[in-house]
């Protein structure tokens, strides 16, 4: 398949680099100012609910991060699909530190969730759907790490933890429809039902900046840690060393 | 094989043995398929096996739950369409995209 120029520039390492670290601070910014309006929406603006009181507001924190856990597992895996179709070695570097960022957002998630429901359903965790695939998540999360960890070859494992990550994407849509599809204890979507949101506005508004906020973060995250990851895989590059300021010495391995 | 006695050991309804075979006939087929892509997976690495267990679990859930349930609904008189169906469903998945997946995986952790 040809492949316009552009996608080829992005994929070069020193450009890529260089573009994140200019585009890093415009990410960072907005999500703070986002997060601490978020954070005064929900926490002062938004009403107490009227069956939970003040214990709803946990919600600010769980869904963006329950949202963020399945959106990051969807960017690792089309990475993953890049990186394998086209072998371009930079969208596994972006799989590799997608991972670990995905990995804690579900944590959170699951940690924010059974905090929520010990005093609203009476038990830290029940194997209900939405919360059994949740858990499976984070376990392919595991797993994907893991499995790139184990292979000596960075190549390979880059390559074997892809394909891993393309037979996990299988969970997403169970994750999504479980509430929908199973009698689930876990309440069905709130904020998808556009026409008529069962929300009053002053709650909805803090938690869709908190969600923009959430992702922005994400996105910055993701372009400091794929800057590392670059490094790291083209440390004996010229590029590398240059910017490192390290005297190339002898026959420095590519360029 | 040994499921159905150990079934009556545990005062099992006789629906609920019969939809358990049933459960297994179509689920066991499904959790060797899994576990072939696991050790595609693995077959490069030394000391896979705590880390097949980790990879193949996950994926192993959904069987075991719908599994489980057909079981538990047999048991109380109640009808098992559904969770055989998704069984079934689960299995016609695991035949299509398991043999494309599991040479992809060992041409990749073997070349």
């Amino acid at each position: 398949m040809k492949l316009p120029v552009w996608f080829h520039k992005f994929g070069s390492p020193p450009h890529f680099y260089r573009l994140a670290a200019i585009l890093t601070p415009w990410f960072y910014i907005p999500a703070i100012l986002l997060l601490l309006a978020g954070a005064y929406g929900g926490l002062v603006v938004a009403p107490p609910d009227y069956q939970q009181g003040d214990g709803f507001r946990i919600i600010y924190v769980h869904v963006p991060s329950a949202y963020l856990s399945t959106m990051v597992y969807a960017v690792m895996a089309a990475a993953s699909a890049i990186g394998l179709i086209w072998r371009m070695k930079l969208a596994h570097a972006v799989a590799a530190a997608a991972a670990p960022i995905g990995a804690w957002f579900t944590f959170l998630a699951l940690v924010t969730g059974a905090i929520w429901g010990k005093p609203m359903w009476g038990t830290y965790w029940v194997w209900d759907p939405r919360l059994t695939s949740e858990l499976i998540l984070l376990f392919l999360y595991i797993g994907y790490i893991s499995l790139r960890g184990a292979f000596d070859d960075r190549d390979k494992g880059d390559r074997a933890s892809a394909l891993l990550a393309l037979v996990g994407v299988v969970n997403l849509p169970i994750i999504h429809y479980s509430v929908i599809w199973w009698s689930s204890i876990h309440q069905g979507p709130t904020i998808k039902k556009l026409d008529a949101p069962s929300i009053t506005g002053d709650m909805l508004w803090p938690l869709l900046v908190m969600i923009l906020a959430f992702t922005l973060i994400f996105a910055a995250l993701l372009l400091q840690r794929v800057r590392a990851e670059v490094l790291d895989r083209e440390r004996n590059t010229r590029w590398v060393l240059d910017i490192m300021g390290t005297p190339v010495r002898g026959n420095p391995a590519g360029g | 094989m040994l499921a159905p006695i150990l079934a009556v050991t545990y005062h099992l309804p006789a629906d609920g043995i019969r939809a358990l075979c049933v459960t297994l006939l179509i689920g066991t087929p499904t959790l060797s398929l899994l576990g072939s892509v696991g050790a595609a997976l693995t077959a490069g690495v030394r000391q896979s096996g705590g880390l097949l267990a980790l990879l193949i679990l996950p994926l192993c859930l959904p069987v075991l739950m719908f599994g489980s349930r057909a079981t538990a609904l047999a048991a109380e008189g109640e009808a098992i369409a559904g969770p055989l169906y998704l069984l079934g469903a689960l299995l016609a998945l695991a035949v299509s995209l398991v043999p494309a997946t599991a040479s992809a995986a060992i041409r990749i952790s073997l070349d």
